[in-house]
């Protein structure tokens, strides 16, 4: 996992913006349970009902692998207050944000 | 300089062979520098694959204008569909639809209500207090 990967080898950098990472898919308890024991610094969510999937509506119909649908690659910066400060989805399937262009997004929606 | 006469020989008997050739494996370099790519950890959509497929497209076609044959023509019509293949792939079936959901600059986060992977209850309210919060969604294990 490459992109959550970047994020956890890039904690220290997020910790010191007063910023957790929290990472959401539709995988079940099992599944998260996994990734978070794989990717320790990560504030991983089950989203399995895809309850928040659907609240933010990020959710890319037939998107997945044979068809499922899945999260579309989407990224959000909130503040401590719970206001949104940035947003960024990505065009591509494949392309993502690397854990420093998430970093200057921190920086540039909260300011450094 | 036999070997020159021997070279220049089998290039008048097939004139284009060398782009032919070329043309065939360019593709599969697109792909191989892919390789390297994800190996790098670079999430960048690899734009140079169809594009160096097209560029192995025309050697094969400049290769046909220079001496005509069946399996010139078979490998224009095989690459030719390639190439299209690829910028449907890359052009098309990888787009992203554009965010047009509630989730606003400069307003609230949404009201949520979901499940940590430790089991505990995760809702908006847990994104108040002295931290700042960056949610990324992902696609299964990329």
């Amino acid at each position: 996992m490459i992109e959550l990967g970047e994020l956890e080898k890039n904690y220290d950098e997020f910790a010191k913006r007063n910023a957790r990472v929290v990472v959401v898919s539709d995988e079940g308890l099992e599944d998260a349970q996994q990734t978070q024991k794989d990717f320790p610094h990560l504030v991983v969510v089950a989203d399995a009902d895809k309850k928040l999937i659907s609240a933010v509506e990020v959710l890319h119909p037939h998107g997945g692998q044979h068809g499922k649908d899945v999260a579309a690659p989407t990224t959000f910066v909130i503040d401590k207050q719970g206001m949104v400060k940035g947003r960024y989805r990505t065009k591509q399937v494949i392309a993502r944000l690397s854990a420093k262009e998430v970093l200057d997004m921190v920086d540039a929606s909260l300011g450094k | 300089m036999n070997d020159l006469k021997q070279t220049s020989a089998v290039t008048r008997r097939h004139p284009g062979r060398l782009f032919l050739l070329l043309g065939m494996l360019l593709p599969f370099i697109g792909i191989a520098i892919y390789v390297f790519q994800v190996q790098a950890k670079i999430l960048r959509t690899p734009w140079y694959i169809p594009v160096i497929a097209t560029v192995g497209l025309a050697l094969i076609i400049l290769a046909l204008v220079q001496s005509r044959s069946v399996i010139r023509w078979l490998a224009v019509v095989l690459f030719t569909l390639f190439a299209g293949l690829l910028w449907v792939v890359f052009g098309v079936m990888m787009n992203v639809p554009e965010y047009t959901g509630p989730v606003k600059v400069e307003q609230p986060f949404p009201s949520f209500s979901t499940t940590l992977a430790d089991g505990s209850k995760f809702t908006e309210d847990n994104l108040k207090g002295d931290k700042n919060t960056v949610m990324v969604f992902f696609r299964g294990r990329w």
